[in-house]
């Protein structure tokens, strides 16, 4: 009996216990004292906040508890090695950031988001299942557990861009599942296996257009996830009509979700050939090409960090296409700097949100006035999603470019540091408005302490990172190496 | 029995079919109905390959992709009611709200 699975079982208990409080909301209430469901609405439980913080915490216990117990589960199709529990741990903080992020947000829309938020445990369960999937049938299930989950998400908010932004992710997710499906049977036609470590050695036995093809259909499910060229169309319809802590979700965690798969599944598909790298190189240099210079068209904040984020995944490509363990401890800690960077500002968007009536980015003029707080988490986090030094996203790109070099990918490298002042001239222009230009709206902002108190984590975080980044670094390094 | 690159030729003209469908259709119901076409030809794909390799795994994983589809179909139609709802036609052509 080994207990690896320790932090999955934690969280489908958590689940279990919230659908089941659901379940028996107003039961056993007089009729005529039941809550009655408001106009338009249904009788859900009122949002919990502490709830929600106690089973964080199970999880986190249970994360606790199940460090340096490695190894595999349910016959070989669940692994758990320190790249997985790096990755456990990840996904906790991005979720439980997005969690409270959504309760600030409905809190203003006068909503209760109660299947909302059992649909977004549902996601975290599934992220935690994927970076653990050492079998092509789990990696495929627990994908599509976070993408249907997604569709939800994205359309809850049920009003005409909501509903845009969720058909749109629908067609084109499900495109992208039937292809990473397809591509699966293609694999598993010319191995025989759907185990990973087993389709590796099949495969590299003999390269076939076969297993090339199978690859190239994988690649572009996966490819869609993590909003990269030439998959990336969706990205900006999709964070702008979406709830906002939902694009944050998006941003954080299932685009790193896509990136850890892509690490994961590297050494089963870099022995099919040098294509591969050229692949990812050339998906690389048009994603910086596109994210940065569409960002500079923006006019609505959301679009601007969709943009920015399809940049970042073409910085993260080049760590992929780069390959080995150095490249990917660069990539595992570029994944924290950016997770926490595009939190923050999302989190800052969200409660701008609040007091605004868009996202554009007239609205973010005198915002220094009306919240200095709220900007300077905005100035941080663009600044360090940027590039700036001494901030982490500064860190994260110097170690990925200086890889890149290494590994002989002068060139790559040189296209990465030609767009970092492009990326920095649309953070100023956001910064500009919020610092430089004036407004009429003189009203403050108001922020509960809770949200105070995350974005000031968050914030700390990225500037830790940048004065510090050794132990990160450190942890990273011994999580890549695992998987050689 | 029939050969299996038979058994793989379908498979691969029905994914074909099923992305000209999503491409060429703009009603999300015909757009959903193409993308299960997608899906089923992984399952003939699963099945034969299945049969070539003699190993049951194949068809195992054909199950869980019928599930997958089920629910993928189950989630594409509420969002696809919602779409009714607010714009009063299924047809992919009228939602164009967002561009920037």
């Amino acid at each position: 009996m080994n207990s690896i699975w320790i932090p999955e079982c934690a969280a489908v208990v958590v689940l279990i216990c919230l659908i089941l409080k659901e379940i028996f909301h107003g039961v056993g209430a007089p009729p005529c004292g039941r809550p009655v469901p408001p106009a338009g609405g249904h009788g859900g439980s009122p949002p919990c906040p502490p709830l929600h913080f106690i089973g964080l915490m199970i999880v986190f216990v249970a994360l606790i508890f199940a460090r340096q117990k490695f190894g595999t589960a349910f016959s070989e199709t669940f692994i758990s090695d320190p790249f997985s529990y790096f990755f456990k741990w990840y996904f906790l903080g991005m979720f439980g950031v997005s969690l409270f992020m959504s309760f600030d947000f409905f809190s203003k829309k006068g909503r209760n988001p109660t299947e909302y938020l059992l649909v977004l445990w549902c996601s975290f369960l599934g992220f935690l299942f994927l970076v653990s999937s050492n079998d092509l049938l789990i990696l495929f299930i627990s994908l599509e557990v976070i993408t249907l989950s997604f569709y939800v998400l994205t359309s809850y908010a049920k009003d005409k861009t909501s509903t845009e932004a969720g058909i749109k992710y629908l067609i084109l997710g499900s495109v992208a599942s039937a292809c990473f499906v397809y591509g699966l049977s293609l694999l598993y036609a010319e191995a025989g296996t759907t185990q990973l470590v087993k389709l590796a050695q099949n495969l590299s036995q003999g390269f076939s257009a076969i297993s090339l093809v199978g690859f190239v259909l994988v690649l572009a499910g996966l490819g869609f996830k993590i909003a990269a060229f030439p998959f990336q169309f969706w990205v900006p319809d999709v964070y702008e009509g979406a709830p906002t802590p939902v694009a944050a979700y998006l941003a954080s965690a299932s685009k790193i979700a896509g990136f850890a798969l892509l690490i994961r599944l590297s050494f089963v598909f870099f022995p099919l050939g040098p294509e591969i790298q050229k692949i990812f190189a050339v998906l690389a240099v048009f994603s910086i090409l596109f994210g940065n210079l569409g960002a500079c068209l923006q006019q609505n904040i959301k679009r601007l960090l969709a943009y920015s984020g399809i940049g970042q995944a073409g910085y993260l490509l080049i760590g992929l296409a780069t390959g080995g363990q150095e490249s990917y401890s660069a990539m595992l800690f570029y994944f924290v700097a950016y997770g926490m960077a595009s939190l923050a500002a999302f989190y800052a968007v969200t409660l701008i949100g609040n007091s605004t009536t868009g996202d554009g980015i007239e609205f973010y003029r005198g915002m220094s006035r009306r919240s200095p707080f709220l900007s300077a988490v905005l100035f941080i986090s663009l600044l360090s999603m940027a590039g700036i030094p001494p901030l982490a996203g500064f860190f994260g790109k110097f170690l990925v470019l200086l890889y890149a070099v290494q590994g002989g990918l002068a060139g790559l490298a040189f296209w990465g540091i030609l767009f970092i002042p492009i990326s920095l001239y649309y953070s100023l222009r956001v910064i500009r408005a919020m610092y430089l230009e004036e407004t009429s709206v003189k009203d403050k902002i108001e922020i509960s302490i809770a949200s105070r108190g995350v974005l000031i984590l968050l914030v700390t975080g990225v500037l830790l990172l940048g004065f510090w980044p050794a132990p990160l670094f450190q942890a990273a390094k011994s999580a890549a190496l695992s998987l050689f | 029995m029939i050969p299996l690159a038979h058994a793989f030729l379908l498979s691969g003209a029905l994914f074909v079919i099923g992305l000209a469908g999503v491409m060429i259709r703009r009603n999300v119901l015909m757009i959903l109905l193409s993308i299960e076409l997608m899906m089923n030809a992984a399952n003939l794909t699963l099945i034969a390959a299945a049969a070539k390799h003699a190993d049951l795994h194949g068809q195992m994983v054909a199950f869980f992709v019928m599930v997958i589809a089920a629910a993928e179909v189950a989630v594409g139609l509420a969002i696809a009611v919602l779409l009714f709802r607010n714009e009063g036609s299924v047809d992919t052509d009228l939602v164009k709200n967002l561009k920037g």
